[in-house]
């Protein structure tokens, strides 16, 4: 939680503080944040957050690194291929990054990694590729009463929403069921825009600034250039936010 | 009656990106879904073998979220949009 490493008087975030000042500098330096995923989304969510002055990341993926990533998930170089992601990713971003602790945990998630992962975040961002995945972490951030960055993506198109548990709709609400598996074309830039606007949202959940893509999807479609916003309601029933 | 639905991902590589569609007064929102999706192959994206929507697909109309359930007790008017998105997936 706490990061010695912190330079917060160098002019890294001098940029930045004059927007959140140095109190909201602090509260990024304090933070914890699990990155579920180290791929296309990842990739950019975890580099922004690093370079905000995030203390610490905790970044989980199973996945080792194949050519195909190549197009987006500009965490990993070339030479990586075959290698654990989530340790080119740390070896990427402390390179990066000199103040921030990056801690690689290469396991898939289930129920029992998922509530130990959790138990240490101050807020996840779902980079996964898989709802078989983000309905387990969903939920036991949930339960913990963690925001839950929800992105995904295909070919030109993404989605994003922030569920912040006990004021907004969860995951289960807006996608009861996991829908059926399209294609896996993705342009490199779409895991840009949408894993950006995941550590922006990460950013002002923490520092307390703007206001939340929350109770209502974000889609983008980047082949007309569109934003639509979609209001999202809690589901009757729901298995997860029902009381 | 005129309607505009405007598709979005595997919904637009089908349909296209936006389609007008003449329908009669009174029609509900599934009514001008069941006329986008028409017979061709990719009707089944859109709608199964009952003609109902399909649960997964994201029918927004006036900026909220329609159940594809609720897809009939709405009805449309004229110049109405309709947006049709599939959640995606990937990462
Ligand atoms: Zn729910």
């Amino acid at each position: 939680m706490n990061n010695q490493k912190f330079t917060g008087s160098s002019g890294r975030y001098e940029r930045q503080i004059s927007l959140i000042g140095s109190e909201g500098q602090k509260k990024l330096n304090d933070a914890t944040i699990l990155i579920a995923g180290a791929g296309g989304l990842g990739s950019p969510a975890a580099t922004y957050l690093a370079l905000a002055g995030i203390g610490e990341l905790v970044i989980v993926d199973d996945d080792v690194i194949q050519e195909s990533n190549l197009n987006r998930q500009f965490l990993h170089a070339t030479q990586s291929i075959g290698l654990q992601k989530v340790y080119s990713a740390q070896a990427t971003l402390e390179k990066m990054q000199p103040d921030v602790s990056v801690v690689a945990y290469p396991k898939r998630i289930d129920a029992q990694s998922a509530n130990r992962l959790i138990k240490d975040a101050d807020l996840v961002i779902d980079a996964l590729d898989n709802y078989e995945s983000r309905f387990i972490l969903h939920e036991a951030a949930w339960k913990a009463g963690i925001p839950f960055i929800h992105g995904a993506i295909e070919g030109f198109s993404g989605q994003l929403t922030s569920i912040i548990p006990k004021s907004s709709p969860c995951l289960s609400c807006l996608i009861p069921s996991a829908p059926p598996v399209g294609k896996v074309s993705v342009m490199g830039a779409t895991a840009g825009v949408i894993g950006s606007m995941q550590a922006m949202e990460a950013i002002k959940y923490l520092t307390n600034t703007g206001s939340m893509i929350s109770g209502r999807l974000l889609i983008w479609d980047g082949l007309s250039g569109r934003i639509e916003f979609m209001k999202t309601e809690k589901r009757k029933n729901c298995q997860v936010c029902s009381e | 009656m005129k309607v505009t639905i405007r598709c979005y991902a595997r919904f637009r590589d089908a349909f296209g990106e936006e389609q007008e569609r003449e329908i009669p007064e009174g029609s509900s929102i599934r009514d001008a879904v069941l006329a986008l999706a028409g017979s061709g192959p990719d009707a089944e994206l859109l709608i199964d073998a009952e003609k109902n929507i399909r649960s997964y697909v994201m029918v927004m109309y006036r900026d909220s979220r329609i159940a594809p359930a609720d897809a009939d007790t709405i009805s449309l008017s004229d110049n109405d949009l309709i947006i049709l998105f599939p959640p995606v997936s990937g990462g």
